[in-house]
């Protein structure tokens, strides 16, 4: 009893922000947050699904005032990993797409009202959700059934319209609205490619890792960037069938969700294990070369760049954002 | 001096009945108030130590903690795992409940403890119910 009870106040206690970073508390962030997805949005700033608080936080990357919208699932007591409430979003024609883990729902939220105006079921856990605008629809990665859903949209209303099976994975997921392709990453190590009109699989290559976890596009260039668990990062380039350019061992293990900041040409990969962002330059030819590492807090395992040189990431124990500023200067093209 | 020994020994034999007098004294119920206590300190434990990890405040209060915390459930019963984390604070109220409800049983119920002091020929005996 004693040792159980040692177990639970002690065993992953909350650490401290590390030095330098800005801390962003979210709405009922405490007892902790099971983040996965965060984004940013131009128009709405970072958005960061909060999972077990039952909200979608949008952080204005000129204030750091959160706006919060109250519509999800929301469970009193925070055991760690991402299975509670709103884990996904993504945004589009006015709208943002939110799925709910607990609720098995894609909900579609008013971006302007702030509430949520449809919502339909999912067909098994929902990890990643991503617009496709080409299309006008919602797909929905779901890993348990190893296939991505499809929903197509009748109004705001999102409609099951297929699903696409990716045996292996899918893991993470990235439009590429120039090529109309959509990534999205087997877990052992390869990278597929799926043309979104016709929802076929067109290509598929090994991507450099042993485990696959995070995915990024530098959609101008080309270049698919993912993160390995074990702590890499690697480059394909898209517009030649995903042919591998590099790979670099970073000094992050545990490495899950990264992001890619155009404006410096840098791949952020976020070490959960160790408690460290390693900063990666991208140069012209899509080489990379690491040009820093940032402390973060353990199970920081998610990020989201903003166009101000700043990445947020997670602190899933304490249900904050940090934001890290990004010393290092542009790099290459 | 052996005299007057004598003389009280002579008064207490010849006034049996004041000393066998019985005192009434109330004691709490102790059975009732160490299952009660029992009860009470393991189920309020466990989520006191949840309140220390997790700095719920809330988890903290005694038998309506668990109940408090529930003020963050929305669409709970959804997830079987989130069924299961509210079957447990919705239990482990109520037990905390049970158990502060024998506790306070215990100390308000008060048993009588029936005290007896009668003399015997070798001295006196001292009966009853403790």
């Amino acid at each position: 009893m004693l040792t159980a009870l040692f177990a639970i106040t002690t065993l992953g206690c909350r650490a401290s922000p590390p030095p330098g970073a800005t801390v962003v508390p979210l709405p009922d962030g405490r007892p902790g947050i099971g983040f996965d997805d965060l984004r940013f949005s131009p128009t709405y700033g970072i958005l960061a699904p909060g999972g077990r608080s039952g909200k979608l936080d949008l952080v204005d990357p000129a204030t750091l005032s959160v706006t919060a919208i109250d519509s999800f699932s929301m469970a009193p007591l925070y055991f760690g990993g991402h299975d509670q409430g709103a884990t996904s979003v993504d945004v589009g024609g006015g709208f943002l797409f939110v799925t709910d883990r607990t609720t098995l729902k894609l909900a579609v939220v008013d971006a302007t009202k702030k509430q949520v105006v449809a919502t339909a079921p999912v067909s098994a856990s929902p990890d990643y959700v991503r617009y496709v605008p080409h299309t006008n629809e919602v797909w929905v990665t779901e890993p348990d059934a190893s296939q991505l859903e499809v929903f197509s949209l009748a109004g705001v209303q999102p409609m099951h319209a297929a699903a696409i099976a990716t045996p292996g994975g899918p893991e993470s997921l990235v439009i590429d609205t120039m090529r109309d392709r959509a990534y999205t990453h087997l877990w052992a190590g390869a990278t597929i490619s799926i043309d979104v009109h016709t929802r076929a699989i067109v290509a598929q290559w090994s991507n450099g890792c042993t485990d696959s976890r995070g995915i990024a596009l530098d959609q101008a260039r080309g270049l698919l960037f993912a993160g390995c668990a074990e702590g890499r990062g690697t480059v394909a380039d898209v517009t030649h069938g995903g042919m591998p350019l590099v790979t670099l061992d970073v000094p992050a293990r545990g490495i899950d969700v990264i992001d890619y900041s155009p404006m410096l040409g840098h791949l952020y990969l976020p070490g959960a294990s160790n408690a460290t962002m390693a900063i990666v330059g991208v140069d012209a030819a899509g080489a990379l070369s690491l040009v820093g590492t940032a402390p973060t807090v353990k199970g920081a395992h998610c990020v989201a760049v903003d166009d101000r040189g700043r990445a947020f990431v997670c602190d899933p124990a304490n249900g904050d954002l940090l934001v890290i500023r990004d010393p290092s200067p542009r790099s290459g093209g | 001096m052996t005299k007057a020994l004598v003389f009280l020994l002579a008064m207490t034999l010849l006034t049996p009945s004041a000393a066998a007098a019985s005192s009434r004294r109330d004691r709490p119920n102790l059975r009732y108030v160490i299952s009660g206590s029992v009860v009470l300190g393991v189920f309020y434990v466990v989520p006191l130590a949840l309140a220390i990890r997790y700095e719920e405040g809330e988890l903290a209060v005694p038998v309506l903690g668990p109940l408090i915390d529930l003020r963050r459930c929305r669409d709970c019963t959804a997830s079987p795992v989130e069924q299961g984390v509210v079957a447990g604070l919705v239990l482990d109220a109520a037990l905390q409940a049970a158990g502060a409800a024998l506790l306070t049983v215990g100390l308000v119920r008060r048993r009588p403890a029936r005290v007896s002091v009668t003399p015997t020929p070798t001295g006196i005996a001292i009966g009853g119910r403790f």
